[in-house]
C-alpha cells in the first residue's frame, strides 16, 4: 500500500522529491548567475563601446582648471616643488594645454616642469606661453606640475602659475578610422 | 487504495494523474533561462545599431587627398596613387578638376574603381580646370582607386589638391528619420 502511495506521488522512486527538487534548484540557480553574469558584462560592455569619446586638440576650452599655484621669495627657494592639483585623463586622445606662467624679476632663477605621468614633457621658464600639445594620451594618464625658483636677491620675487587650462574638442569613437587612405 | 490514502494523496498532490516528479520535469525552466540568450543576442543587436556609422554624401569635405597635378599620357591612363579602404558604408562624392589640352577629341575622366573595377567616371572636356563631381554607394571593406584618361590624341590632367571626398557621418539611428510616401 504504501509503495502504491509513492507512485502516487513519485514516479522515479529512487530519487526521492526533495533530491530531484534540490538537483534542479542547484542547476537553476547556477543557470541564472551565469545568465545574469553574461547579462552585466554585455550591458558595461555595449554602454562603455557606445559612450567612448575620445579628445582632440582645437582652440575651445574644455576644461578650466582651477590648478594655479604662486610662489614668493619669503617661501624660500624650491626645487621641484609639486604644484597642488592634477589633471586625470578618463579618456584617450591628445589636447592642448595653455597656461600663464609669470615672474616679478628677471633676477630670478625658475623653472616650471610639466609631466605625463612620469615623463617630464615640458621645462620652460617663467614668460613661456606656448600651448603645449599632449598627444597620444591613454585613459589614466595624469598631468602633473612642479616649480624650481631660486634667488639669492632681495624679498618680494614672485612666481605665479594660473589659467591652466585644456583645449579639445570631443570626438565620437565610432566616427573614427572610417576610411583608411595608402599612397599619400 | 482506501479512502483515507486517496485523501492523503490528494492534499499531497492535487492531480494525481500526474505524480510530481512529472510536474517538477515539465515546469521546462531550463528552456526557459536558455531563452534569456536571446536578449544577450538582442543586446549585441542594439549595440551593433547604435553604434554603427554611415556615410552620407553631401558638400562637406570629408578627406582631402592634397594631391599633386597627374596628367594622363594620349591613350595612356594616368594610375593614381590613392587607395581608400572604406570601414563604413553609406554614400560618398567624389570631386575633382579636370581638363584636357584640347578639346576636340573629347573629354578627359577621372575613372572611379570600386574593388578594381569601373563603377563612373568624371567627365570634362574644357581646356580650363572645371570641378566635376558624383555620388557613388560604397560598403564596408570596398576599396577605391582612381585612374585619369585622355581622349584619344589629348592629355588629361587632374588639377592638384582637387581630389576630395565629401560627405558626413550619421548613426544609423539619424537616417530614416522621414519618409515619402504616396498621396492619398
Amino acid at each position: 500500500m504504501i509503495d502504491e502511495l509513492i507512485a502516487f506521488v513519485n514516479g522515479n522512486p529512487v530519487k526521492t522529491l526533495d533530491v530531484q527538487i534540490a538537483e534542479q534548484t542547484a542547476a537553476l540557480g547556477a543557470s541564472i548567475d551565469g545568465m545574469e553574469s553574461g547579462l552585466q558584462a554585455s550591458i558595461g560592455d555595449m554602454s562603455e563601446y557606445l559612450s567612448e569619446y575620445v579628445l582632440e586638440p582645437s582652440d575651445e576650452v574644455y576644461l578650466e582648471t582651477d590648478i594655479s599655484y604662486e610662489w614668493v621669495k619669503a617661501d624660500g627657494n624650491v626645487s621641484e616643488l609639486t604644484i597642488p592639483g592634477k589633471i586625470v585623463f578618463n579618456t584617450s586622445g591628445s589636447v592642448k594645454l595653455t597656461f600663464n606662467y609669470t615672474r616679478s624679476s628677471t633676477d630670478l632663477t625658475n623653472r616650471l616642469y610639466v609631466y605625463k605621468n612620469s615623463t617630464q614633457l615640458l621645462s620652460v621658464y617663467a614668460s613661456y606661453s606656448e600651448p603645449l600639445i599632449i598627444t597620444d594620451i591613454k585613459k589614466g594618464d595624469i598631468i602633473t606640475f612642479k616649480l624650481s625658483a631660486t634667488t639669492n636677491s632681495y624679498s618680494g620675487l614672485w612666481l605665479k602659475l594660473s589659467d591652466v587650462n585644456v583645449l579639445a574638442s570631443t570626438i565620437y569613437a565610432r566616427t573614427l578610422n572610417l576610411i583608411e587612405v595608402t599612397g599619400v | 487504495m482506501n479512502e483515507g490514502n486517496a485523501e492523503l494523496i490528494a492534499i499531497v498532490n492535487g492531480n494525481p494523474a500526474k505524480t510530481l516528479d512529472k510536474v517538477i520535469d515539465e515546469r521546462g525552466l531550463d528552456a526557459k533561462i536558455g531563452g534569456l540568450d536571446t536578449l544577450r543576442t538582442l543586446l549585441n543587436q542594439k549595440k551593433t545599431y547604435l553604434s554603427t556609422v554611415q556615410f552620407w554624401a553631401n558638400d562637406e569635405i570629408y578627406y582631402e587627398f592634397n594631391n599633386s597635378q597627374y596628367v594622363s599620357s594620349p591613350s595612356v591612363d594616368a594610375n593614381i596613387l590613392y587607395k581608400v579602404k572604406f570601414n563604413a558604408s553609406g554614400t560618398i562624392k567624389v570631386s575633382a578638376a579636370l581638363r584636357v589640352s584640347t578639346n576636340e577629341y573629347g573629354s578627359g575622366s577621372l575613372d572611379i574603381m570600386i574593388n578594381g573595377a569601373r563603377v563612373v567616371s568624371l567627365y570634362k572636356n574644357s581646356r580650363s580646370f572645371e570641378i566635376a563631381a558624383t555620388t557613388i554607394s560604397v560598403e564596408i571593406g570596398d576599396v577605391m582607386t582612381f585612374d585619369i584618361s585622355s581622349p584619344g590624341p589629348a592629355v588629361a590632367y587632374l588639377q592638384e589638391n582637387s581630389l576630395m571626398l565629401l560627405a558626413k557621418v550619421v548613426k544609423l539611428s539619424e537616417t530614416g528619420l522621414l519618409e515619402v510616401v504616396a498621396s492619398d
